[in-house]
Order: structure tokens, then sequence, then C-alpha cells
């Protein structure tokens, strides 16, 4: 060992690897699983790999542009009492103008991801989906309206899963710390007895949900404009339809953060949030059952930000803040009739 | 740039011993200042002048205090003290202001050279070179280890008269010098990159629950999580610095020499943060009389000593707490060996496994009302108003358990005198040639932490 020097060898080839990939790693590399992800995912090596990977998919969608939101109780439009059975045969014949256009996109949508092991799915075949009729109104609700709701987001979710016992002894959760828009369906990070599985798996087999909440945007600030985001929200909610035929969708805003952390952070700050909320609720269409509601109304102070002492990192809740946020789902549920 | 940035590892350092070697014995000298001055000037390019002005003010003082001028000596560590506690009052109070890097640490290491040139230890002949060489030393100047000047006196590299030698004759104990530099520089990172950055991760999570939801069970976890990360993260630091000292041609300075082994506290500050405990000792203890005077001037000497170890810190209720409960754990320990050496010897492993990581968490959450939120979930005498998540503790160690337990294996001695003995074998070699790796993948997925004691 005296004459040969291993680890200068293996210190030069490193270098070399560096200088000429910059280490550069897939965005879902990760080196020990689960505590990987806590490192908060928010760093700009991310943000970097998601505008890449942005550009990419504006290149590719540049030969379909819109993607419309997937409709397959279409007939609620035209007769909003009536009580619907949504099958998958109907979704995929709907009446809506754009028809042509949303059999195309569906059918990708239906055979492209699960091709090989799922089945085509469908949804509440042999199943009938009460759909409770026009108009909706939004107000406030007891805690048992959330024994039929879904919760799908980020680590703030994740938290308020933990924290809020009383919101979950009723509602189930889909979260999970650093997830996107982009990921959310389609990652695996659901425990089953059979393993992980996604939450686009879970959607189509598991049960049919009359509410599903989502927050999610925190994670992706660093990358694609307000509009891209918009539309990629807009494809998770027509895949999510599509499963869910019968479930109220409710967007929630994405929660602000603390104004030292608006003030200092070039991505993470309130304006951009601001701008991602405004084109979240562009995506509201009540006859759509689709509503937009924002918890940062209960979170906020004066100028707009998450109240500081709500938070100890800045970014999410503490424990004990939750509560907040539960209060104000229960003020602003989505009830049928006036 | 600090020594986990990617720019340091693969730019500077290489780049940097290559004009080191490459430069005949004479000029290696300053190779060695303007590298370091441009290390500086990478992090903090604000406050180059003071640590120039510093260092010549100095280097004059330990000229002037040479013949054993006490007021000489006085007027210079004045000065030293003075611009520290000025700097430190400016960062603490003017918002904006960030406090220059690494000024605890290169002023503590003029004040030793001060001291050092008053007692005669440092020769006459000292040019102001070396001087200025040793004060910016790169690889000590952010973070320490608080060298003496007799250390960096030994740097053979451009004093030996074998360096004066054709490159080729000394091309291989060049290599063999690095090889053996890189085998702590990875050591240290892999110390600092896999474990201390992933427990870091879970301490921030604790705090952003809030402290008054804790679980108790996770709140002990958090303890030991914070008391490893402190440890490995600047552990690791340690073993860097020393790398890169050594591949200099400096000799390995110990910082840290296995403290969690200790079966007192006393003995835990004599093998933890060494440099630093040292030169309090040399600097301050033992010129107050040190424990010569009897048990109160003992008393008043340890708690002098301690105090301004908490203050070096900075003056903040966690850091006076955390030293006032250490000065309490070592007089207990001392009062206890005068009776009876047994019970003494368990009551101090009782302070090093359970004391100690306490006095962390004093040391990390820093104010009082904190502090007590925390403790009360530690021992809670009283139910909290938190809201406590009962599946927390299993999430944590099943998300964190693997960093957790390596943390605890590498607190056993054996596991590392075995390294210092068996770390130029081929097995071991393959591992850290993997840990490196590993490390690298690690810096480049999570981005960069800065150093923990960095802010110090």
């Amino acid at each position: 060992m005296k004459r040969f020097c291993p680890l200068i060898i293996v210190f030069i080839l490193s270098a070399a690897f560096y200088v000429l990939t910059g280490f550069a790693l897939p965005e879902e590399f990760s080196l020990f699983g689960a505590a990987e992800d806590d490192l908060y995912a928010m760093d700009d090596d991310d943000d970097e790999l998601y505008v890449a990977e942005t550009q990419i998919a504006a290149l590719e969608t540049d030969a379909e542009p819109e993607i419309p939101v997937v409709r397959p109780g279409v007939s609620q439009t035209d007769a909003p009492e009536a009580d619907t059975a949504a099958d998958a045969e109907d979704s995929a014949v709907p009446e809506a103008p754009e028809a042509d256009e949303t059999q195309e996109t569906q059918e990708a949508e239906e055979t492209e991801p699960e091709a090989e092991e799922l089945p085509v799915v469908h949804p509440g075949e042999n199943t009938v989906i009460e759909v409770a009729p026009l108009p909706y109104t939004i107000g406030p609700v007891e805690p048992d309206y959330f024994a039929d709701a879904l919760f799908i987001g980020d680590s703030r979710t994740v938290g308020l899963g933990e924290y809020c016992p009383e919101l979950d002894a009723n509602a189930s959760f889909y979260a999970k710390v650093s997830l996107t828009v982009r990921q959310a369906l389609d990652k695996p990070f659901v425990e089953t007895a059979e393993g992980k599985k996604t939450v686009y798996e879970m959607l189509a087999n598991d049960r049919q949900y009359g509410k599903i909440y989502i927050m999610l945007g925190i994670n992706e600030l660093g990358g694609g404009t307000n509009e891209s985001f918009r539309e990629d929200f807009r494809e998770m909610i027509g895949r999510i339809r599509v499963l869910q035929p019968g479930a109220i969708i409710i967007v929630q805003g994405i929660m602000h953060v603390t104004g030292s952390k608006s003030a200092r952070d070039p991505n993470i700050n309130n304006e951009r949030i601001n701008g991602r909320n405004a084109a979240l609720a562009e995506l509201a269409d009540p006859k759509m059952r689709i509503f937009y509601v924002d918890p940062n109304e209960n979170l906020d102070d004066e100028e707009g930000n998450l109240r500081a002492e709500l938070s100890f990192d800045d970014v999410h809740l503490k424990a004990a803040s939750y509560g907040l946020w539960y209060e104000y789902l229960l003020g602003h549920g989505v009830i049928a009739g006036s | 740039m600090s020594f986990t940035d990617f720019d340091f590892i693969f730019r500077f350092l290489p780049a940097f011993l290559i004009l080191y070697y490459l430069a005949p014995a004479m000029a290696r000298i300053y190779v060695l200042i303007v590298g370091s001055v441009f290390f500086y000037a990478m992090a903090d390019l604000r406050f180059i002048p003071v640590l120039l002005f510093l260092s010549l003010w100095n280097y004059l003082i330990g000229k002037g205090a040479a013949n054993g001028e006490k007021t000489v000596l006085a007027l210079g560590v004045a000065a030293d003290v003075i611009s520290l506690a000025a700097a430190r009052s400016l960062a603490a109070g003017l918002p904006g202001f960030a406090l220059p890097l690494g000024i605890s640490f290169y002023t503590f290491r003029m004040i030793s050279y001060c001291f050092d040139s008053y007692r005669g230890k440092i020769p006459k002949e000292t040019t102001f070179t070396q001087a200025l060489a040793y004060f910016c030393l790169f690889p000590q100047i952010l973070s320490g280890p608080i060298m003496r000047y007799g250390d960096f006196a030994k740097i053979s590299a451009f004093t030996a008269p074998s360096e004066t030698k054709p490159l080729k004759t000394r091309i291989a104990d060049i290599l063999v010098r690095v090889e053996n530099g890189l085998t702590w520089f990875i050591f240290g990172l892999a110390a600092k990159v896999l474990l201390a950055d992933h427990l870091r991760s879970l301490w921030n999570t604790l705090g952003g629950i809030g402290y008054e939801s804790l679980s108790v069970p996770l709140a002990w976890l958090g303890a030991l999580t914070y008391s490893m990360e402190l440890y490995y993260d600047f552990w690791g630091y340690s073993m860097m610095a020393a790398g890169v000292g050594i591949m200099i041609g400096l000799p390995m300075i110990v910082n840290f020499d296995q403290p969690y082994a200790s079966d007192s506290v006393g003995t835990f500050y004599r093998r933890w943060h060494m440099t630093l405990g040292t030169f309090f000792r040399d600097y301050v203890y033992i010129p107050l009389g040190g424990s010569r005077g009897g048990w109160l001037k003992t008393v008043r000497n340890l708690a002098f000593v301690w105090l301004l170890t908490g203050i070096w810190h900075g003056v903040n209720f966690g850091y006076l707490l955390w030293a006032a409960s250490v000065l309490y754990m070592i007089l207990v320990e001392r009062a206890l060996r005068e009776r009876n050496s047994r019970i003494a010897a368990v009551v101090g492993r009782i302070h090093v496994l359970l004391g100690i990581p306490l006095t962390w968490v004093m040391f990390a959450v820093g104010d009082l009302e904190r502090i007590g939120a925390y403790f009360l979930r530690l021992f809670p005498i009283v139910p909290t108003q938190g809201v406590v998540f009962a599946g927390d503790f299993a999430k944590y160690t099943s998300q964190y358990g693997i960093y957790l337990l390596f943390s605890l294996v590498f607190l056993l001695p054996c596991v590392y005198h075995c390294y210092v003995r068996f770390r130029r074998s081929v097995p071991v070699t393959v591992i850290l040639s993997g840990l490196f790796v590993l490390s690298l993948i690690s810096m480049a997925r999570a981005g960069n932490n800065p150093f923990l004691y960095l802010q110090f």
C-alpha cells in the first residue's frame, strides 16, 4: 500500500466525474429511502431538475396543447338533479361540445400509464354513484362531514393528518413529504398490505370518496409558470375525476410561508404562492363539483403572511397550529343545496 | 466555500495542492498565504482587511511581548478580545450584519500566539510571512482547530532540506502524505454528510413540530439526535481539517478523542473540542492559579473558565445555562472523587451519557421558554398543551434509525481505534472509497448544509 495510492485514484476519478457531469442526479434518486426525502426537497437542485423537466413537458405537449378536464358525469351539466350511474363507457363518450378532443385525451390517459399491469379502470362499474343535486354552497359542517373525505397533499397535509386527531379519526390521507402535483398520482407511496401503491391505483380500486381535498404546490414553486402549474393541476384533477366520478373535489390554496421566509427566499415566497393560488382558483367549477377554498384566510397575519407564531421553520405549521386549518375546513365545507 | 462544497473538494483543494508542491520550497509559504486568503475571500470578502490588520497587529505584539513584556501582551490580547466582542455585539444587535467568518477561531489563534511569544515559545526569528501563514491557514480559519504556532512550525513541506530536491525524488513522499490526509478527510466527510446532516434533518423536524407536541420517547430521541449531530458535525469537520493539514505537511491535530467514552464530565471536556479546552486551560485557568489555590479558588477559576466558554459560543441564555450545567456536574464530580472514587466513576458515567445530552438540548434550543417546553416533554410532570401524535416515535425511528444506529456504533472507542490502526489496509480502503462516493451522492442530493459550528 505504501507505493500505491488508491484513495488518490478514487478522488481523481470522482473529480473527473464531477467536472464532466456536475453530479446532476435523477430527480427520483434516493440514497437510503425515506429519510432522504425529509431534507424537505425544496432545494435548488430539485428546482433545476424540475425546470428542465417542465421544458421537456412543454415541448411534448405542444402538439396537443390543452388538456381539458375529463368529465365523466357529463350528464350532470344538463340534468344536475339526476342521480347518475356513471361508468367508464359513459364517461368515454361525453356529450359535451368538445367531445372529440376529450375522448382522445382520455384514451391516452387511460392506456398510457397503466397499460401493462392495471387493466383499464372502470370506476364505479356496476355501482350507482350518488351525486347530490346542484347548487352547492360553502358553509359550516360537522366533524362527521369528513367521514368520506380524502386528503391528498405534501408534508403540510402529512402534518394535518398527524396533528389533528379529530380529523384523522374521520378522514383518509394520501400525503407524502415533498410531493408535487406532477408525481402526486403516480408515485408509489401509499402503504398497503401488498406494498406501496400509487394514489392512482388506490383511487381506482379502493373506495369511492365523497370529498377529495388537495393541497399541493409548495414543492414546485421554483419551476414552471402559474399557467403550467394550473394545467398540471387540471390534468391531475381530470384523472381523479375519471376514477372518482361522484366526489366533490376541493382544491385548497397553497398555504403561505411566514413573512421572514417570504422576504428572503427567491422561490418560496408569498408573492409566488399568491400567483399560484390565483391560478388554482380558476380551476373552480361548481358544475363539475370542483371548488376552491383558501385556508390562508384563517392562518395569515394582516400582511398576508403565515402568522409567525404558528410556525417554527417558517414553512410548516407547528403541531399545535393545525387546529386552525381544521377549524377553517369545518367552516368551509361544500354542502349540497342552498 | 466550505469543506463540503464540491468547489472546495474538487477544484480548490486539488489546484492548491498542485501549485503548492510544484512551487520551489522557498515560495511555498507564499502559495499557502495566497491560497488561504483566496479561500477566505470566497467565503467572506468583506473582512479580509480586518483579518490582515489583526494579523499584523498580533505579529508586532508577539515581537514586543517576546521579552516578557506584560503590558504589551495585555495590549495585544485586549485588541483581540475587543475585536471579537465588537463583532459579536454587532452581529447580535445589528440586523443584516453577519459575523465575520471564523473570527472566534482566528482571534483565539492570535491570542495564543501572543501568549506563546510572551512565554518564549515562539522563535525570535519568526517572520511576518510565517505568522501570517499561521493566522490565515485555510484548513483552520473557519472553525478551527485552534492549533498552536508550535505545531504550525513543524510543517515540513517548506522547511525540510529534502523539499528542495527535484520533484521526481519527492513525489512519492507527497503522494503518501496526500493519501494519508485523504483517509482523514474522507472519514470526516462521511461523518458530517452521512450522519450529521441526516440527524440534523430530524432535529429540525422536531423543532418544526414544536417541542410541546413531542411524545416523551421522541423528546428523548431528540436529545440523542442533537447530541450525535453536534458530535459528528464538529468531529467530522475537525477530521477534514486535520486531513487537509496532513496533506500540506502539518502534524495530525486531534480535536476530539472519543469524548463519550469518558467516565466524567471533566474528562469529557478534555476530549471534546480539545484545542479550545487546552486554550482555556493554558491561557486562562492556569494563569489564574488553576487548582493550586484551594477549593474556593479552584471553583472560582473553573466558574470563570466556563463563563468565558459559554460567552465564546454566544451571548444567549442556552449557552450560559449549558455552561452552568457543565460546571455544576464538574464540581459534583470533584467533590465526590475526594470522598469515594467508585461512586464518582458511576456518577461520572451517568453525567456523560445522560447529563451531557440534556445540556446539549439547552445548548441547541437557546431560549428559556422553549428549553422549558422541551424539558417538560423529557420529564412530563405536567400535561402538555400541545397536540401529540402517538405514532411519532415509531415514525421517526423507522426513518432515521439507521443513522442513529451508526452514530452509536462509532461512539465505541474500539471502532475508532480499529480504524486508526487499519485505515491503510485494503478492506478499509474499499470501505472508505464507498463512503466517499456515498457522501458525494448525498451532497448532490441534498444540497449543501453549512457546518453547524460555522456560526460560532
